[in-house]
Formats: C-alpha cells, structure tokens, sequence
C-alpha cells in the first residue's frame, strides 16, 4: 500500500540546513497497524505529514496504491488523500464554530456527496459513537475524550483505507484514551491501514509493527 | 455547501462581536458615502435628460475676444433665432429664451417681485419637453400678452381657483393673460422659470430697436436640429453667419449641445445653476476612498486575526477541502458581510439624506420605486466591496498549509505584516490626504471671504428697483439720507459683486485700428463709489460740481487703462456706444467678479434711468430699526413695488456657493474616513496588543513602567502614521495646487498645513492606539503569563 524510498526532509534557513527526516525507507502493507516511536524532535510528525500528503518530501520517491505521490498534482493529491486517508489529533481539531453534526458533514461536503447519503453516514457515526444526542453541541461543550471520538468519527465517515494518528490520546485521561485506542484497533481489524504516532510504549502495544525514529533516522531496536 | 458556509460566517461574526462591529459599521458607513454620492452624481448627470429631444437641442453660443483670448459667451442677440431656422434647413425649430430682470407681478391687491420670470418664443414648448396640465403647448404663445405659469406659481398667486385666463399686472401696466400651466420644474432642469411669457412682450421693456440689434447680446437661443442631423456641418455653416447676415465683421457662432451645458459648460454669463464635471469626479473618487478605507479595515482585520482561522483552514483542507473551496469561502463570507453591511447603510442614509441635502443643495432621496439604477448600484457597490475587502483574506487564509497550522508553527499573525502595514499606511495615507484638502478648501474660501475686494460689503444694505420705480429714485435718495443711520446712499445698473455687462469695445482718443478690449460696464449714481468704499487712484469721482459730469464724464479702472496703453489717462477723450466722453478718473481695481475670474477692464458712467439698485451704508448698530426705516421709505415713496432687501456680503457669499457646498461634503466625508480609519487601527491595536499579552507580560516582570510599555505599543503605529504622511503630502500637494488654479485669486500652500495634518493624524492615531495599549500595560502579568 505505501511504499517510501530515500526520504528525506530539511528545513533552509540561511545556509544552515536542518534535517527533520533522512533516507527513510519505508513499507506499509494493507491491514497493518504501524506505531512510530521517538523523542520530541525526531521527525515523527514530519513523517506523518507526508504520509497524509499534507507535506511533500525535499527529496525521495513515495508510492501510495502504486501512484507516485511525489510526482502528483496538487488536484490529484487532493483527490487521493479526500477519498482514502483519515486524519487523528492529539488535539482534535474540530472547527469551533461548528456543532458535532456540521463538523461531521465538512468532510462529506467537500467530497460532494449527495444530501440524503450524508445524513445516512452522519446518523450512522453519531449511533456507532454513542453521540446522537450531542450533534448539535459544540465543540467546546465537550469533554476532550468526547472531542477526540467525534475526531475520530470525522475521520474514518469517508471511508478511509488509511487513518493517520498524531498522539491521539496525548490530551486525554487513561480511560478516554483506552477508549480512543480500542476504537482504532476495532477498525484495524476491520479492515483500515493505522499508523499511529505516540510517546506510550502502552498505546505502542496495540499496533503489530513498532519504528523508532531518532534524529530523522530509522534505528532498529 | 453553501448552508455550511453562511453557518460559519455567521458563528464568526456572533463569537467575534468586537471585529464585526468594525467591519460591518466602518463598511457601513463607507457604503453611505458611496450611496449618497451615487445619488448626487446620478443627479448631476440626469440634468435636462428628460427632455424628449434632448440629444438634438442645442444653444447657439458666440465668441468673445478678451485681450487676444478667446472665450464663448452663452448669450446672443434676439434676431438670431428666426433667421436660423429659415436659412438652415436642419435646424427645425429655434427660439430665445431669457429675461429683463426682477419683474414686479400684481394679482388683485398682491405684488410680488418675481426674479423667475423668463420670455420664450413659442417652439419653445415644442423643443423642450413640459407638460401641460391645462392650455396647450400650441396656442399658449399665439399672443404676446400671455403667460404661462407652473403648477406652484398658479397655485401661490390662485389657490385652488382655475387659472386659466385669469390676468396679471407685469411691472403695474402690461396685462398678461394666463394661457398654460405646466408641471413644476423638476429640479434637474437646467431652465427654471415661474413664469414664460412670449419674447414679443419683451418688446414693451427693451425696445423695438434692440430687438433687431445684433448687438444686444442679453439672451440665450436655443435650437432644434432635424433628427441624424449633421451636427458639424451646421456648426460650420452659422459659424460666421452673422457676418454674412449684415455684411460685417460681429463674432462667430457655434452650437454647444444642450445636455452637456449642466456639467461641462464653463463659458461666460452661463445659467447660475450650472455644475461642474470636475467635482463629480472629485466626490466620486472621495466617496471610493473612504469605502476603500473601509475595505482595508476588514482586509486587515481579516489577516491580523488570520490565526484563528487558520486552524479551520488546516482541517478543511485535511477534510479534503481544495483551495479554490476556501478562495470561494472567505470571499462569500465578505460579500455577506457586505450586504449586512448594506442594510445598515441604506437606514443611514435615510437617516442622513436631509442632512447631506442640505450640505450639497440638493433634494435627493433614495427612490426605490421603479428605479432600477438605484438597485444596480447598491448591488454593485456591495458586490465591489465584499470582493475588494475580501480578496486578500481569501487568497491569502487559503494559501495555508495545513501541516504547519495544525502543528501549530504558524505564529498568530506573523503572516502578512507586511502587507497589513502596507495596508494601515494606504490608510492613513488617504486620511491625511483628506485632511490637507479640507484645509485647503476652508483656506481658500476663508481668503475668499478675507481678501480685499476693493469695496465694502459690511453694513451695506441692497434693494432692487424694479419696473419704474426708478423713476422715484432720486426723491427715494433724499428721504433715505434723512435716516439717523443711513450714512451714504447710492445706486447702479449692476451690482458690484457680480457685474456681467459687457457691451462690446470701448472707443479712446489714440485707439490702434485694430486694439478691441473685452470691457465691462456700469451706469451708476453720484456717490456711488463713496456708498461703496471704492477707492479712487487717480483724478476725482462723479461730482455735481461739474455741470458736465451727467453728460460727458467716464471713470475708468486701472485694468482699462492698463489694456488702453494710456500714459495719463485724465482728461483723455473716451467713448462706448459711439458717445464721447472724458476721462475724468480711475478707480482703483476691484472684484465686480467672483474670484474665480481676473479683474476686467470697467467704465462708469452717470445715468439715472438706468439704475436698478439702491445701495444703502447704514451704522452697524441696531439693524432692525434701520430695515424698518428703510421699509417705511420705501413705502412710502414707491408704494406700487415690494420692498425687498439684501445685505450686500450676503450676496458676496452667494458667488462661492460651490465651493461652500464642496467644503462642507469634504469635510464631511473626512471626517467619516478618518473615524473608519480608526476604527479599523484600534481593532489592529486591540489584535496586536493581544498578540504581544505575554511579552508585555514578560517585560512587566523584569520591571519595565507601564509609561514605558504604552511607548513600545504605540510607537510601531507612530512610524506607520510618519509614513503616511510623508506618501500624502506630495499628492495631497499637486491635487489641491490644481484645484486652486480654478481660482483667479489663490491662497498660498503653506508649509503649515501640512504640518498641522501631521500633527492630527498622529494625535487622532496616538489616541486610538493608547486606549488599547493602556489596557495592556496596566494588565496583570501574572494573569497574562499563565494563560500563555
């Protein structure tokens, strides 16, 4: 599914070039629960960017289904990362001015799916998420465990192959995070690709494949 | 998609009141200056647009010769209009139109001093467009004792009776007999008249012999070419008609079209009324500058609080928005904004259309029944300010790249400061701009009002004689000077302040062949240049010492003797109209003129049956009783006339009434742009102030003064303001050097002025920004530093 050769990111200010990411090679395969571990300022995010099409490498080649996400449009890129990834954050990221419903709809808006599907999928999420009765809170009237579920809704509602998560349970307590990482592993046996950044060697734990990035280098443990 | 969108804007608005008030009420009251403006200038250019044949009527003007230059003079003599019609096969239709002054009106035991009574031969009416409530446009003029009048007139002179055939007395002897009554006269008719009589009966006042006199250059003549006409053929063929008519070498001719007369007219002894392109064009461009003054205060509170939005903008484009989505977004959320803003300003401008009426003289109002251009521009001026306030925002929140929004690198607001302060100095820019040409024109018109005119018009009282009442004057004089206030009285053909006779060349012992001088003239009274406070530079004043001085005597001004060439002009021979004179002194120059226009060469001359004015210099103390002395006079000595009087400095301030009225709407919209310019800076210092919370924060701990911290807030802003300034003061410069180029007689651009709007625009920046920056300073630190 994702194929990452000779990756590399740096940062110019001035002439001094700083590295955040070095020569990753990377292979991720259909179904995989994929943790990437490391210290602040490992390039852990970087990575997950580029992985979610939402940076593009200095350098390097990147493969997604076999399409060469380096040498894509960005109309295309739009395309590829709307119709199959899903994005997780540690702090959730919902638009404030929406309520759970509306920012649950943006994503399907922009997809430009048909009125009556979208109410359909959104009923179906709020039931699965146990939030029918909170769609027209918003978000600031949640807890933060409730935020990071409604997050998490928004981003598999378009059916992703593919979630990215960025520290997803870091602002949250040990039982709305164990929760969080119970509802990505039910999708990850469903079916959907997770890759999973976290400092939690107990978050760590519920992924198969553990890479640990140090400096932008890829080090075995 | 669109639902979603009108959602978020208006949630934005709702959670950020503070700003939205800015934005809506600065684009508000930009929208105001723009609508009231749009009005004024879709009045301006309806001028005489209703007239059906419009596009085809034209005025026969002719050229005058002043000292080498030539100028055109709107009035011509009254034979012209017949023969054109018959020698011109395009010209269909011709007719004069003008008056002979005041005219006094009797019905019944009433008598009024009509000032519009105007005389027009009977195409008239079928060349221009007036309708008729009862007579007809054909027959009304079929005798020259007929009159007719508009709806207003006949209602004040006949109430509710029908009046139709009904006479009245003109000047106390010539019945005339209401034949028509026509619609009042819209405003934007450049031909305003209470009364139109047939020219024939003009007759009774200037003379069978003026009435044939190519020369008698006192009313207009209007014609109407045949439809698709050669307009420049005929203006080629009667360009030197007249000379062809008689054989001699009189002036040329040419057609000026009738609707442009209202604005781009500028020719000499024009309709009092007329406009003025230029100050379409310069309220105009005032009322864009104050909108765009508003559209920069939300460009720029957009992008200062760019950091809130930032974050939507990162999860839309993660949620698969591109960005064409979001360009298409943040211009929607201007242009909704624009329209709230829209309601606002059309209740604004309700409320303030009587006032603004007032300002520029004008009876406009916001019509919305079956005007389509009044929709078409409001629309247009929402849809050109939302887009204008919204472009930079759209282009630019969209242009954010998620990745480092939602990592959070991207610093609140350190995007786009350039561009912001680029922004804030445009503003201030346009602000001190307005501010120099306000000075400027309250400067102008306060040397207007200052500068030695060469005669007094404090304390000097006007009455016009009308008719014959004249023939009552010099007993009128005797019974006057008798008055405990009176301390001078005389009288004239013209008034000194605006003194438009001008019957041709003078004649002088020594003339060149070919030396003609475009000279003015007056007939006055003895005493008149003492009644008047003119002084005498040479030689003496009219005397009845000299038994002479009622025949022969010419007192020039030094103008005239200048252009004559003459070395001593005392007791030289002189003539106009062939009457030979001497030269018996010069007066020293004075306006008989508006400023607008250079002191012309002027002759006096005595004549008793020509005066048409009383000049009265009474005590400065107790007015009231003086007016009644001079009422009861009057009364008693020309009890068959009204008596009406003027102040003659109020006549004086009549002459600048354009540039009063544009004084005063550039004020106005100064003062509105420089508000919305503080506006829009006291919610930049408000985002910036906030922005800075914990450095302020920061710095307090480590014990800097609050004076101190209030200088470090403001004194970004002070730079900004200098900036401006010094981009505004060579423009503000050039612009208003050419404004006064209008003027004959300019004040100087001073240094001072310049100065001084310095001085305002960082006082008024200074004070804004304080207010905000106090309230920082004085924050607690410790509250500041834990919330960060």
């Amino acid at each position: 599914m994702i194929k990452m050769k000779e990756i590399t990111k740096f940062y110019s200010s001035g002439f001094v070039k700083t590295f955040v990411l070095r020569n990753i090679d990377l292979d991720v395969k259909e179904g995989e629960f994929l943790t990437i571990m490391g210290p602040s300022g490992a390039g852990k995010s970087t990575l997950l960017h580029i992985l979610g099409m939402l940076d593009s490498p200095s350098s390097g080649e990147y493969f997604f289904y076999d399409k060469p996400v380096h040498r894509l449009s960005e109309r295309q890129l739009s395309d590829l990362h709307k119709n199959h990834i899903g994005f997780v954050f540690q702090s959730y990221h919902l638009i404030d001015d929406l309520t759970v419903y509306e920012n649950l709809e943006t994503p399907l808006l922009y997809k430009k799916v048909k009125g009556s599907e979208r109410k359909g999928k959104i009923a179906e999420m709020l039931d699965r998420f146990n939030m029918v009765a909170k769609k027209d809170l918003f978000p600031n009237q949640l807890s933060g465990g409730q935020q990071q579920k409604v997050a998490v809704a928004r981003a598999i509602i378009i059916n992703p192959k593919l979630i990215l998560a960025d520290e997803p349970t870091g602002n949250l307590n040990t039982k709305e995070g164990t929760e969080v990482m119970d509802l990505l592993k039910e999708l990850n046996e469903g079916g959907t690709t997770i890759i999973q950044v976290t400092h939690s060697e107990k978050n760590a734990s519920y992924g198969r494949r553990i890479i640990n990035l140090v400096d932008g280098w890829i080090v075995d443990k | 998609m669109f639902k979603n969108y009108v959602i978020t804007a208006l949630r934005t608005i709702k959670r950020h009141k503070g700003y939205s008030f800015i934005n809506v009420f600065g684009l508000a009251i930009g929208m105001v200056c723009c609508i009231l403006i749009l009005l004024w200038v879709q009045n301006e250019l309806s001028y005489d647009r209703f007239h059906a044949n419009s596009d085809d009527i034209h005025r026969v003007i002719k050229q005058e010769y002043t000292e080498g230059e030539t100028q055109w003079s709107a009035l011509t003599s009254p034979p012209l209009a017949q023969p054109l019609k018959e020698d011109f096969a395009e010209i269909i239709r011709s007719t004069r139109y003008g008056n002979w002054g005041t005219r006094v009106v009797q019905y019944q035991d009433t008598r009024v001093n009509e000032e519009k009574f105007e005389h027009a031969d009977p195409d008239f009416f079928k060349i221009f467009s007036f309708d008729f409530i009862a007579g007809s446009p054909d027959s009304a003029f079929s005798d020259p004792h007929s009159v007719v009048l508009t709806k207003e007139t006949a209602q004040r002179y006949f109430g509710t009776e029908d009046p139709i055939g009904k006479t009245l007395t003109v000047e106390t002897i010539y019945d005339v007999k209401v034949t028509g009554v026509i619609q009042n006269i819209p405003e934007n008719s450049t031909l305003q008249f209470d009364f139109l009589s047939p020219f024939a009966l003009l007759k009774e006042f200037i003379g069978e012999n003026n009435m044939q006199n190519w020369h008698f250059n006192s009313f207009m003549t209007f014609v109407q070419l045949a439809q698709n006409a050669d307009e420049q053929g005929v203006n080629r063929g009667i360009a030197d008609y007249i000379n062809r008519l008689t054989d001699e070498e009189v002036y040329k001719l040419a057609l000026q079209p009738f609707k442009k007369i209202h604005l781009s007219s500028h020719i000499l002894h024009d309709f009092s009324g007329v406009g003025d392109k230029k100050y379409v064009y310069i309220f105009s461009a005032l009322a864009l500058f104050v909108l765009f003054i508003a559209c920069i205060n939300f460009m720029n509170l957009a992008t200062a609080r760019s950091s809130k939005r930032a974050l939507e903008v990162g999860i839309r484009k993660v949620s698969g928005a591109k960005r064409a989505d979001l360009v298409k977004q943040f211009f929607g959320e201007a242009i909704f904004l624009s329209f709230i803003s829209l309601i606002f300003a059309v209740f604004l401008v309700e409320l303030l259309l009587p006032l603004f009426n007032r300002l520029a003289g004008k009876n406009l109002d916001l019509d919305f029944t079956g005007n389509v251009s009044v929709y078409l521009g409001l629309l247009a001026i929402t849809v050109i300010s939302g887009i204008l306030s919204g472009v930079y925002p759209a282009l630019f929140l969209s242009s954010f790249q998620p990745a480092r929004v939602l990592k959070g690198t991207l610093r609140a607001g350190a995007r786009g400061g350039l561009f912001r302060k680029i922004l804030v100095v445009t503003q201030f820019s346009l602000s001190v701009f307005l501010i120099i040409a306000t000075m400027i024109i309250f400067k102008q018109l306060d040397y207007i009002r200052s500068i030695d005119m060469g005669y007094d018009r404090e304390h000097i009282i006007h009455m016009s004689m009308v008719g014959d009442s004249n023939e009552k004057y010099e007993t009128l004089k005797q019974e006057l000077q008798k008055g405990l206030n009176i301390l001078a009285v005389s009288a004239s053909f013209a008034l000194p302040t605006k003194n438009f006779n001008s019957p041709g060349s003078p004649d002088w012992e020594g003339r060149p062949e070919d030396k003609e001088i475009y000279m003015n003239v007056d007939f006055v009274d003895f005493d008149y240049f003492e009644t008047l406070g003119i002084e005498v530079a040479e030689g003496r004043t009219f005397s009845k010492d000299f038994a002479t001085d009622a025949e022969e005597a010419y007192i020039v001004n030094e103008e005239l003797v200048r252009q004559m060439g003459m070395e001593e002009p005392l007791g030289k021979r002189f003539a106009f109209w062939e009457e030979w004179g001497t030269i018996v002194g010069v007066a020293k120059n004075f306006h008989f003129q508006s400023l607008h226009n250079k002191i012309n060469p002027i002759s006096f001359r005595l004549n008793p049956s020509w005066m048409r004015f009383v000049y009265v210099r009474i005590k400065p103390d107790d007015i009231p009783a003086t007016v009644v002395f001079l009422r009861n006079t009057w009364n008693r000595i020309v009890p068959d006339y009204p008596f009406e009087y003027h102040f003659l400095d109020e006549s004086f301030e009549g002459l600048y009434k354009a540039e009063q009225q544009m004084g005063a709407i550039t004020n106005s919209f100064t003062v509105l742009g420089i508000f919305i310019a503080c506006l829009g800076l006291f919610g930049l210092a408000a985002f910036m102030a906030e922005r800075r919370t914990k450095e302020i924060g920061i710095r307090k701990v480590l014990g800097a003064s609050v004076p101190k911290l209030m200088y470090l807030l403001s004194s970004e802003f002070t730079k900004w303001v200098l900036v401006a300034n010094i981009i505004a003061w060579p423009v503000a410069y050039l612009v208003a050097h050419r404004w006064l180029q209008n003027f004959a007689y300019r004040t100087n651009i001073h240094i001072g002025m310049f100065l001084l709007a310095a001085a305002l625009s960082f006082f008024i920046a200074l004070a804004t920004v304080s207010f905000k920056a106090l309230k920082t300073a004085t924050a607690n630190p410790a509250k500041a530093l834990r919330y960060e």
